[in-house]
């Protein structure tokens, strides 16, 4: 059971998105706050697969909003963070912030 | 202008028909041209394939080794066909109503175009069998059918002439099998979540 909310460093950094989207995460935008947080331009395939993956893990839910124009008449696909989501988002910064403390790397600082 | 029609239906061979229309609305607002629509079609289609080979990759060897058992079953009827009337020629050869060669000329002929005709029949029944999964169901049965006739062939040729024969086969049993889920989806499908 353990094993299997272990997240990988794209899917924490998708759900991190998604949180910070609020109800505003769909594919476009979740690719938009990721370019603008961290650089990286992540390929729309890798994205679908991890939010996918992510829905059959039970850490985000999706739900499909009304067909607008803009979209060729095609609807969105909103998604949220599920408890057990945030849980494991917490318990992979918990981890990471155990790493990071006693170390000294330049340009970050330590909490 | 983009046909964002195709793209769903391309899209809706990997994942599911609701989340095809979605992903393809975010192509079209995401996308600034034509090409890089396309293109970015074109690599959801091969992660969205991907992850479906990946997540269960005995499944779906199981699956297209039953996909190969079924068009083994359609062909039977196929194989007696073409006995029956390899028999009836070999019979009018016999009486000198047709030229000796007749027979092997027919089987072959009629053995080629009715083994062609059966990669849409296994793709009309992997579309039934797996909707949403059809691209890499698809796949799996085509490499399957491939190293199978590859090993068949490299008996009788050279290692480059079989690996040319392997590229080409793959070309048509891939077009000739997705003729088949095509054929499915339009005799079975209104439309996508959207309509």
């Amino acid at each position: 059971m353990a094993s299997a909310t272990v997240l990988g460093e794209f899917e924490q950094i998708v759900l991190l998105a998604i949180l910070r989207l609020e109800d505003n995460a769909y594919g476009v935008t979740i690719r938009q706050e990721i370019r603008l947080c961290t650089g990286r331009n992540p390929a729309p395939g890798a994205l679908y697969n991890t939010l996918d993956r992510l829905e059959e893990k039970g850490m985000v839910a999706s739900r499909m909003a009304d067909p607008t124009p803009q979209r060729a008449g095609r609807p969105k696909r909103f998604f949220t963070v599920s408890a057990n989501g945030v849980h494991a988002v917490a318990r992979a910064q918990r981890a990471f912030q155990k790493l990071m403390s006693g170390i000294t790397i330049p340009g970050v600082a330590n909490a | 202008m983009r046909n964002v029609r195709l793209a769903e239906i391309l899209l809706s061979l990997v994942t599911t028909e609701a989340s095809a229309a979605a992903i393809a609305g975010d192509l079209v607002e995401e996308s600034k041209s034509r090409r890089r629509f396309w293109i970015a079609v074109l690599e959801t289609w091969m992660a969205q394939m991907w992850r479906g080979l990946a997540a269960d990759p005995w499944a779906i060897f199981r699956g297209a080794m039953l996909a190969m058992l079924v068009q083994f079953l359609y062909f039977l009827p196929l194989l007696l066909a073409i006995l029956l009337l390899s028999a009836g020629l070999g019979f009018a050869v016999g009486l000198g109503l047709a030229g000796g060669h007749a027979p092997t000329r027919f089987m072959t002929g009629f053995g080629l175009i009715g083994g062609t005709l059966l990669f849409p029949l296994a793709g009309r029944w992997i579309a039934r069998r797996y909707p949403g999964e059809e691209g890499s169901r698809v796949f799996a049965f085509v490499v399957l059918q491939v190293i199978t006739g590859c090993g068949f062939s490299l008996a009788s040729s050279s290692v480059p002439a079989m690996l040319v024969e392997a590229v080409s086969a793959f070309a048509e049993y891939t077009v000739l099998t997705f003729l088949g889920v095509a054929w499915w989806r339009s005799r079975n499908h209104n439309g996508v979540a959207h309509a």
